[in-house]
């Protein structure tokens, strides 16, 4: 199957289990099991890879950003394997896929001003074509909102979460990237706050150009920025389509059950029955069939044999026998 | 950063350090300590220290300011020479203990896999065994060969040892500090992974390594003591223990020939604390939850 | 429905470097018998110190400066270390943030009850704190067999049931949880909520949730008060809070919150909370408000006033 150059970012079939322990108390857990989607780049837009702790989202954004190799499967960016390039082409995936993490304060290295981490981006990763490094760093600052001099020289202690954020993501757009791994980057702010730096990423989209793929939990925060969205439960991709068809209408278990979690801020809309789910104790083994099988409201017996695979359903992908 | 700035931040460690008052006050005796063994050194004649420079067991008085000990030499430059050779063991089995140590953990736990696990079980090893006993083993051995140490040498054997503290402390620090997310951080800025170990994780790892470093000096002092107070210690030289092995040796205590005994003591014991009391203020600056005063 | 506890001029301060910043600055409410109240604001507005002095925790540099805490008719903050130690678990039970990290990894479940049981009183013989055990672990949704398990045996839920289980064995009057759902999975956090609810309903246990979640507040309090930078802004039944808040700051946090499925454009609050350590004069939220009066709002702080049945707002734009 050739690999279409249409798209900016796909990721094709890739696992990755984690052994811990030694000797004889190993024990494997599958992070990532066979996981597949693609980001197109046409134009820019905010994938949203939705799914709660175990999901392996992160697992997923770490095999993105290079800081671990897939068990087996591929990412390709561009038409290129990620991870069969050379180095000059390493370092051109860098500057055109950057990333923002969840903690605003953990991302700075307490001993240096938060200059240090902007300046060695704009040194090791370049800037546009006849610009000093500083006026490169004071123009991203700009563009998201702050005063240079507000910031520069200043440790991390002494700025807020939203200012760190935003620093975080200004060194972001330093090389001018197209994609941009946002890991649940407002997760730690106060919600007065999110809506800011949610509101930033959607000016990024569409005035700098940048495609976002948006890591979270929380599918309020995803349907407001988002426009696609791959929702993982336990390692696989369960249900796949455009964010909002999937989110007021979801087909897969999952979904469904996710979506009617989601505490509602109005006190109109109460929940009105007790959750049955069962919860689900600290380790399992590895399930052969669906993964979501003991949680299932509509579990059959072909769903403890094999797998779910992922269909093509209308405009969007779900994993379930039911379809 | 440009070399005003990094000039800046050298300052701005050191007075850190130099708000500390426990840390001020500990070098501050000990050096004090090192200074006034110099003078007294640069003041007395070289014969003060041989054998018969005057009549043994004297007790202090102003010709002798402490006296002299058996051999007819004057106790306060054979103090001064301890304190001196003392510090040159410390230092030794220190510097090496620290730079050896902090090398093999960091290796461990930032690679991880077999390398680290390798290391560990070394560390561990080194860790478990009962170090004085050990050393005292090795000395007996290399005195019954008849080969009698200098104060370097000393300090080479007892190094043998001051690594392990070091290793797992900086291996821990490694450990953590990998994981951190301005590590990965770096990493996508496209710093190079020794970029990355010198400029982002020394400064977490050096307080530590500081730490580790006097805690080696202290425990060097008081080993040499213990092996010296046995009769394993660099017989001509003068140390700290070998200061304090005279008198025991000779029965100083029953004798009454207390400026023998007590000087010696009092003086390792000035050593120690001040070594003590830095460390104290160290641990308070790495940890500031620690603060008691 | 009687007051169960009455929080009367509350100001708590702490004090570094000959600085001083008051984190609770004259507080007031009530909680009434068998209500769920709810306590919201965001980071750093008071919420945890204001729970933290109803159970005296409150240690250097943070000092009680003023005001009574008064539960079923006693100020808590008179009584002496022995007799408040009577209250502290038996009547008010108190599940700080992260608690469900706190505990023991080496000792069992069951172990960790019966120490916390036999420190608090020695009456109870280890058949009926058995007994009570399993019942408590029945009305929270756990199985008999996790009494044996160890902490790290358990999901992050399945932890946080067990905190609630302890904090309901003695079987208190009040209960108060600070962010009890937060760093947990969105299926996981709607059973504790229900959870919550459910002991509310059934034991008639009062509650006093603490969360930055307004959408957690939405789903079970009764009634809500907001915080911010030190000062309680408004109070209210929660639906009339939702549907016509009345102070600048509800308005602005709920419009900030987004919901699923909604497009409409989200609203953040412009400029940052107020360095307590320099607090602006007047009302604290007058530098980021829209409906800022020149003169009055910069001028004087406003005071927490009724101004409908049941309403309380501490605001210029309203004459209580």
């Amino acid at each position: 199957m050739a690999v279409s150059v249409v798209n900016l970012l796909e990721v094709r079939n890739i696992s990755k289990t984690f052994v811990s322990g030694f000797l004889f108390s190993k024990r494997k857990v599958v992070a990532v099991d066979k996981v597949s989607f693609s980001i197109p780049g046409e134009k820019p837009i905010v994938f949203v890879l939705a799914g709660e702790s175990g999901s392996g989202k992160s697992t997923i954004a770490r095999i993105i950003l290079k800081f671990i190799k897939p068990d087996e499967g591929e990412v390709f960016y561009k038409g290129k394997n990620i991870f069969a390039i050379n180095s000059k082409e390493a370092l051109l995936y860098r500057r055109e896929v950057q990333a923002v993490f969840q903690d605003p304060y953990g991302a700075f290295n307490p001993v240096y001003p938060v200059d240090h981490i902007l300046s060695i981006t704009a040194r090791r990763l370049g800037v546009d074509q006849g610009k000093g490094i500083d006026e490169a760093i004071d123009e991203v600052l700009v563009s998201v909102g702050l005063r240079p001099e507000e910031v520069r020289g200043k440790y991390p202690y002494q700025l807020s979460g939203g200012q760190r954020q935003r620093v975080l993501l200004a060194r972001a757009l330093i090389p001018r990237p197209k994609l941009i791994v946002a890991d649940e980057p407002v997760s730690m702010l106060d919600a007065s706050l999110r809506a800011e730096i949610l509101n930033l990423m959607l000016d990024l989209k569409v005035k700098n150009g940048v495609s976002f793929l948006y890591i979270t939990h929380d599918l309020s925060t995803a349907s407001y920025v988002g426009d696609h969205i791959a929702v993982l439960y336990r390692g696989s991709v369960v249900e796949m389509g455009p964010i909002d068809d999937v989110i007021t209408n979801p087909y897969h278990p999952y979904t469904q059950l996710l979506m009617s979690s989601i505490p509602q801020p109005d006190p109109s809309k109460r929940w009105q029955e007790k959750i049955a789910t069962p919860e689900v104790s600290a380790y399992k083994e590895q399930p052969i069939g669906c993964k979501f099988y003991d949680r299932c409201p509509w579990k059959k017996e072909e769903c403890r044999k094999a797998p779910p695979p992922l269909k093509k359903i209308g405009n969007r992908y779900v994993a379930c026998y039911l379809y | 950063m440009s070399t005003t700035q990094k000039i800046t931040k050298m300052f701005k460690i050191l007075s850190s350090l130099r708000k500390n008052r426990k840390v001020v006050f500990g070098i501050t005796a000990y050096v004090l300590a090192l200074f006034i063994s110099v003078f007294v050194l640069l003041n007395y004649p070289p014969s003060s220290k041989k054998i018969g420079y005057a009549e043994p067991l004297l007790p202090p008085s102003p010709e002798h300011i402490l006296g002299t000990d058996i051999l007819g030499r004057e106790m306060i430059v054979l103090q001064a020479e301890a304190v001196i050779n003392s510090t040159i063991i410390g230092l030794t089995a220190a510097s090496i203990g620290v730079l050896v140590g902090s090398l093999l953990g960091f290796v461990g736990g930032y690679y991880g896999g077999r390398i680290d696990y390798v290391s560990r079980v070394f560390t561990d090893v080194f860790l478990s065994v009962p170090s004085l006993l050990f050393l005292i083993l090795i000395s007996s051995l290399i005195s019954s060969l008849g080969k009698q140490l200098n104060i370097v040498e000393v300090g080479l054997l007892i190094s043998l040892f001051s690594w392990t503290w070091p290793a797992r402390q900086v291996r821990a620090q490694a450990l953590s500090l990998k994981e951190r997310d301005f590590i990965y951080l770096s990493e996508i800025s496209g710093e190079r992974k020794l970029e990355i170990i010198i400029r982002e994780m020394m400064p977490h790892m050096i307080p530590w390594m500081t730490a580790s470093f006097v805690n080696a000096f202290m425990t060097a002092i008081l080993t040499e003591a213990g092996l010296s107070i046995l009769g394993l210690g660099p017989q001509t030289d003068m140390t700290l223990g070998m200061l304090l092995w005279w008198p025991l040796n000779n029965a100083a205590m029953y004798r009454g020939l207390w400026w023998w005994w007590i000087f010696p003591l009092a003086a390792f014991i000035y050593m120690f604390f001040s070594l003590y009391i830095v460390q104290i203020g160290i641990t308070e600056i790495i940890n500031p939850r620690s603060k008691v005063v | 429905m009687s007051v169960l506890l009455k929080v009367e001029g509350l100001t708590v301060a702490y004090e570094s470097n000959g600085k001083r910043l008051l984190a609770v600055n004259d507080a007031n409410l009530e909680i009434l018998q068998g209500e769920i109240f709810g306590l919201a604001g965001e980071s750093a507005c008071g919420k945890t110190t204001l729970a933290s002095s109803i159970l005296r925790l409150i240690k250097p540099p943070g000092r009680i400066l003023k005001g009574r805490v008064v539960f079923d008719g006693v100020d808590l903050l008179s009584l002496d270390e022995e007799e408040f130690r009577k209250i502290r678990w038996e009547k008010i039970a108190y599940i700080p943030q992260a608690s469900m990290n706190a505990l023991n990894p080496v000792m069992r479940i069951y172990d960790q009850i019966l120490d916390v049981v036999e420190a608090h009183r020695k009456d109870f013989s280890e058949d009926e704190i058995r007994k009570r055990a399993e019942e408590i672990f029945a009305s929270v949704g756990l199985a008999p067999y996790v009494l044996k398990m160890y902490p790290h045996e358990l999901s992050g839920g399945m932890r946080q049931r067990v905190i609630i289980a302890m904090s309901l064995i003695l079987n208190p009057k009040l209960l108060i949880a600070d962010e009890p759902t937060t760093a947990l999975d969105v299926v996981v956090q709607r059973g504790i909520i229900q959870l919550l609810k459910e002991i509310n309903m059934k034991f008639g246990t009062t509650v006093l949730l603490i969360t930055h979640d307004m959408a957690v507040h939405a789903q079970i309090v009764d009634r809500l008060a907001i915080m911010y930078a030190g000062k309680i802004v408004e109070i209210g039944p929660v639906k009339e809070m939702f549907e016509k808040p009345l102070h600048p700051y509800t308005q602005l946090l709920i419009a900030s919150i987004p919901r699923a499925g909604e497009k409409r454009k989200l609203a953040g609050i412009p400029g940052l909370p107020p360095d307590l350590r320099n607090p602006p004069p007047g009302c604290m939220f007058h530098p980021r408000c829209p409906f800022m009066i020149q003169g009055k709002c910069d001028r004087v702080e406003p005071v927490l006033q009724q101004v409908a049945v049941n309403r309380k707002v501490a605001c210029h734009l309203y004459k209580g």
